[in-house]
């Protein structure tokens, strides 16, 4: 994806992969909830691009780290919705893990004199 | 990682087949999310209409986002492939005119391609069906001084390279005969060889049933056994395995059928050939302890080269043979040399400047396709500018539009093709027709490789030209399209390059139709060459009577007079005569001769005469003028009366300023040669061919040497062939086991003898043609274009009271200019090029101005020709529908 992001609280490259599969930990959600659990975690902090949402979404159904079923929405709508299968479960720990090494050297270096 | 890939794959076909589904669910799910959205939206307080539109724009481009889903379940290229295909087909179907003409162009182009191609694969480049046939060599003795250099082998020769040689594994004779089959049904006459019998093992070949010849039935008096060829087998036999062990009559003699060969065995070498026929059963040659001795030379030699050894380094070797055995038989062999050809070129010598200018000629054709073709697409691709333009406005990638238009040109290509696969098989039956008949060294048809070729010439040929128009339409910028494609303007952008094709595709028709008329004019001036006798109504057949039932000379003497009183008395026969050879069919004994109270010459510089046995009333019925003295009495027919008459050459080239009535010369033919008397002089006959000039010539009453298998001619008033049933029941008559051969008419044979000068001529000419009216076609198409182009300017001047005929020169300045230049490239390049056919043309010059200036008239008119309906369009032109025309 060669999404061109670069106003503040855009989302780094590959971390919305990350911030899909960890909201998605607490249980099967659709589209809409998934982009407004980031929003409202991250304290308004992070904005998802919601036209971008939808195609990581399906990007990781199509690789199999979660899966989808229809079903009705608290307003009674036909809704699609997301779960983290098994594979999704490892490689959310895999990708956890990876960004606490990543983001502890960066603030390492940042508090270096 | 597999399950991964696995999975992807999964769900992707079922994007495919569930597209429809998909994309429901899509759009279900997006819209889901707006509904949230905006109702998120209204709980703040919005307005309902701005709660929609906040919605919309804080979730951005919702067709992109689409897009990207749709693209990761599904094979995209295969999808928007599709849709390209449905698209170009949807284009073509809507402009028929220029669809079928483009399709037609191709699969005119494409066809002749295929099938030209077909003949020179199967001439040229497919394997012989003989095992490492680069090791084989057909090996040929030569004479300087006569300028021959394929002249056949004698016996010893073979036999003391054949044991002196290294540089060969092996090497085998082979000489064309015919043996009469009888008691198996009708009696016939069947083209046969005469073979070593290591021949076969030699050229790798093994009988697909039976046994091969063993090499003691190589020996005289063991020699009765033949091989049949699978088309013999089939078609007297039956194809009954119990054919083999059977014995068969030929020739009057008991012969033990050893084998069949497989279907396309030959060794055919046309230069050796007595017969000119393909050989349908082979017989082992028996030797002889006195073929070590040199006498004549009639055999065809070939041989395998050892691996590593060269084919220089082999004919060096038997250059020194050669030197050693001219030592010992110097009388013999003084002047000889000897010839290595490998096997391919000298069985394709004869047809390979034929098929090279074939070749050219279609490459040609083919370049005129493409350039029309693309003339077609450039013109279409301007005038659709404008959709290009939107389209790439609506989001349309630039590579998208490219793959859009070079799909249009595959479509053309494919469907071209197709029908240009169909041209080939029509195109190849004509084309084997017109094949010289002894050319054909394998059946020709058309194959797979030949519709690959086809399919890559036709996917080649859509690229190319798929990718000018594409290029111009990627080219452009969105916004100078938009606003361009609005004004009649568009055009010029492609002019230069459509002007060029267009010049480009006369300048290559004129230098095809210079060369086909060059071709045709040599065809009409070699047809229209005096053969030296009347060919008109003259049938010829051939009888050979077998030597068990007819031992003694004077049987044949006998037979073939009392056959000539028979046949003269049929109706409708003018004239009868007998002759050992006919002329252009069939080789003619040679020799030297020596004449009375004149030096004999030194070796190898002999005086050389052709002779012919020739039956009483020959010169009357074959109408050859007798020049000075007289023809044959019946007595001299019947009894050895040594008497000769000659040629005009041989008169004018051994008796200068003499008259040679009277001389004495001895003809070097018999065991015991006399002096003969000139009792005549008669005009000349080009035997050898219409193209060549004739050689010395004696004539001996049959008497003189009587052969056993000579030719019948019979000169009649209507249709010869209708006097061929009679004369059957004649000879049935007089021997019920005797077949008739190689009936023909002397028109036929004549035909047969150029049919090479009109292969290449029919053929070039039809190519020349096809290419004239793709071209006329590109001069229509640019023509046009340009007026449509200016259509606004025509109502405008028309408006301001120019007249018609303003309107007609100002288009016909146009055509005229692009053809002039085109004529003036074809010219010079034919001027460069005819030079390379020399060799195929007799009795015109590589320049002759008459053609070259023929072509380019006709072409310039063809050409004009193709203004006429676009000036006509001009010159209707309404100006109030000008002015309005965008």
């Amino acid at each position: 994806m060669k999404d061109k992001q670069k106003s503040p609280g855009d989302l780094l490259q590959g971390t919305l992969d990350l911030l899909i599969l960890k909201s998605l930990a607490r249980g099967s959600m659709h589209g809409y909830g998934v982009a407004e659990w980031i929003h409202q975690t991250s304290e308004d902090v992070l904005r998802v691009e919601e036209g971008a949402l939808y195609p990581a979404l399906h990007r990781l159904e199509l690789r199999g780290l979660l899966s989808s079923e229809w079903g009705l929405s608290d307003n009674n709508r036909r809704a699609k919705y997301y779960a983290l299968t098994a594979a999704g479960l490892k490689q959310l720990a895999q990708e956890t893990e990876y960004w606490r090494r990543m983001s502890g050297a960066v603030a390492r270096i940042l508090q270096t004199a | 990682m597999f399950s991964e890939w696995a999975n992807k794959t999964w769900l992707r076909l079922k994007g495919l087949f569930k597209r429809r589904q998909l994309d429901r669910d899509l759009e279900d799910e997006l819209a889901f999310h707006l509904a949230k959205s905006e109702q998120r939206n209204l709980e703040t307080g919005m307005e309902a209409n701005e709660a929609r539109y906040a919605a919309r724009r804080q979730f951005g481009n919702v067709s992109w986002t689409k897009q990207r889903s749709h693209e990761m379940w599904t094979f995209v290229s295969l999808e928007s492939l599709a849709q390209d295909l449905r698209y170009a087909l949807r284009m073509l179907r809507k402009s028929t005119a220029f669809s079928t003409v483009a399709i037609l162009t191709l699969a005119l182009g494409i066809g002749a391609n295929s099938a030209v191609f077909s003949v020179v694969y199967s001439v040229l480049l497919k394997a012989l069906p003989y095992r490492q046939e680069q090791r084989l060599v057909l090996i040929w003795e030569t004479k300087a001084n006569e300028g021959r250099d394929h002249n056949v082998v004698s016996p010893a020769n073979f036999l003391y390279w054949q044991k002196h040689s290294t540089a060969f594994e092996q090497m085998a004779t082979f000489f064309d005969d015919t043996s009469t089959l009888t008691r198996e049904g009708e009696p016939e006459e069947i083209p046969s060889q005469g073979i070593s019998t290591n021949l076969f093992s030699l050229l790798g070949i093994s009988p697909m049933l039976g046994r091969d010849f063993s090499s003691d039935e190589g020996r005289r008096g063991h020699n009765h056994q033949v091989l049949l060829s699978y088309g013999l087998w089939q078609r007297r036999f039956g194809g009954d395995r119990a054919a083999i062990g059977k014995l068969i009559r030929l020739d009057g003699e008991s012969f033990l059928v050893v084998g069949v060969m497989p279907p396309g065995v030959t060794l055919f070498a046309s230069q050796g050939s007595l017969t000119e026929k393909v050989a349908q059963l082979w017989w082992p040659y028996g030797w002889r302890d006195e073929d070590w001795a040199p006498r004549g030379r009639w055999m065809s030699a070939i041989g395998r080269l050892k691996p590593g050894v060269s084919l220089t380094q082999a004919q060096t070797e038997m250059n020194g043979l050669v030197a050693s055995f001219t030592k010992v038989y110097p009388d013999f062999e003084t002047g000889w040399g000897v010839n290595l050809v490998p096997v391919r070129e000298d069985l394709s010598s004869a047809i390979r400047p034929t098929l090279a200018v074939l070749l050219g000629a279609v490459g040609f054709v083919l370049l005129i396709t493409c350039a029309n073709v693309s003339n077609l697409l450039l013109s279409r691709a301007s005038s659709r500018d404008r959709e290009m333009a939107v389209r790439a406005a609506l989001g349309a990638s630039r590579w998208r539009i490219v793959r859009q238009s070079l799909t249009e040109s595959l479509v053309l290509a494919i469907l071209g093709g197709t029908l240009g696969i169909l041209g080939a098989q029509w195109t190849l039956s004509a084309m084997v027709l017109l094949i010289p008949k002894t050319l054909h060294m394998s059946p020709i048809h058309l194959d797979w490789r030949m519709v690959v070729f086809t399919t890559a010439v036709s996917l080649l040929t859509g690229l190319t030209f798929g990718l000018a128009p594409a290029w111009d339409t990627a080219r452009i910028g969105i916004s100078d399209a938009l606003r361009e494609a609005g004004q009649a303007q568009t055009g010029v952008r492609g002019h230069h390059i459509r002007n060029a094709l267009a010049v480009a595709q006369i300048t290559l028709s004129l230098v095809l139709l210079a060369g086909a008329g060059l071709l045709m004019r040599s065809f009409v001036m070699l047809s229209s060459v005096d053969p030296g006798f009347n060919p008109r109504n003259l049938l010829t057949l051939r009888i050979s009577l077998p030597s068990v039932k007819y031992a003694k000379p004077n049987q044949y003497i006998d037979f073939f007079q009392q056959l000539l009183e028979q046949v003269r008395t049929l109706p409708g026969v003018r004239a009868a005569t007998i002759d050992n050879s006919f002329p252009l069919t069939g080789m003619t004994p040679g020799t030297d001769f020596d004449i009375a109270g004149k030096p004999a010459r030194a070796r190898g510089q002999e005086r050389l005469t052709d002779v012919q046995l020739v039956g009483s009333d020959y010169f009357r019925t074959m109408r050859i003028p007798v020049l000075r003295g007289r023809t044959f009495s019946d007595r001299e027919e019947t009894i050895e009366s040594h008497v000769v008459i000659v040629s005009d050459s041989l008169a004018r080239q051994y008796f200068p300023g003499e008259d040679p009535l009277g001389h004495k010369i001895r003809i070097d033919m018999k065991d015991k040669n006399d002096f003969s008397e000139i009792i005549g002089v008669v005009g000349d006959v080009k035997r050898q061919g219409l193209d060549t000039t004739p050689v010395a010539m004696s004539y001996w009453p049959h008497a003189e040497l009587p052969f056993s298998s000579m030719m019948l001619a019979v000169r009649t008033d209507g249709d010869p062939f209708a006097k061929v049933a009679p004369i059957r029941d004649i000879v049935h008559r007089m021997d019920s086991d005797l077949p008739l051969s190689d009936v023909a008419t002397m028109d036929q044979a004549l035909g047969d003898s150029v049919a090479r000068q009109h292969f290449g001529a029919v053929l070039v000419t039809i190519f020349a043609a096809i290419a004239s009216f793709l071209a006329a076609i590109g001069i229509y198409g640019v023509v046009a274009h340009a007026v449509s182009l200016r259509t606004r300017e025509f109502g405008i001047r028309m408006a301001l009271g120019a007249e018609q005929r303003d309107v007609w020169s100002l288009v016909f300045r146009f055509g005229f200019a692009i053809s002039s230049i085109g004529v003036a490239l074809g010219v010079a390049g034919t001027l460069a090029l005819t030079p390379l056919i020399r060799g195929l043309l007799f009795g015109v010059g590589t320049h002759d101005p008459g053609t070259i200036a023929g072509v380019a008239a006709l072409l310039m008119a063809m050409a004009l020709a193709a203004c006429w309906i676009p000036a006509r369009r001009a010159t209707h032109v309404d100006p109030i529908v000008a002015l309005h025309y965008e």
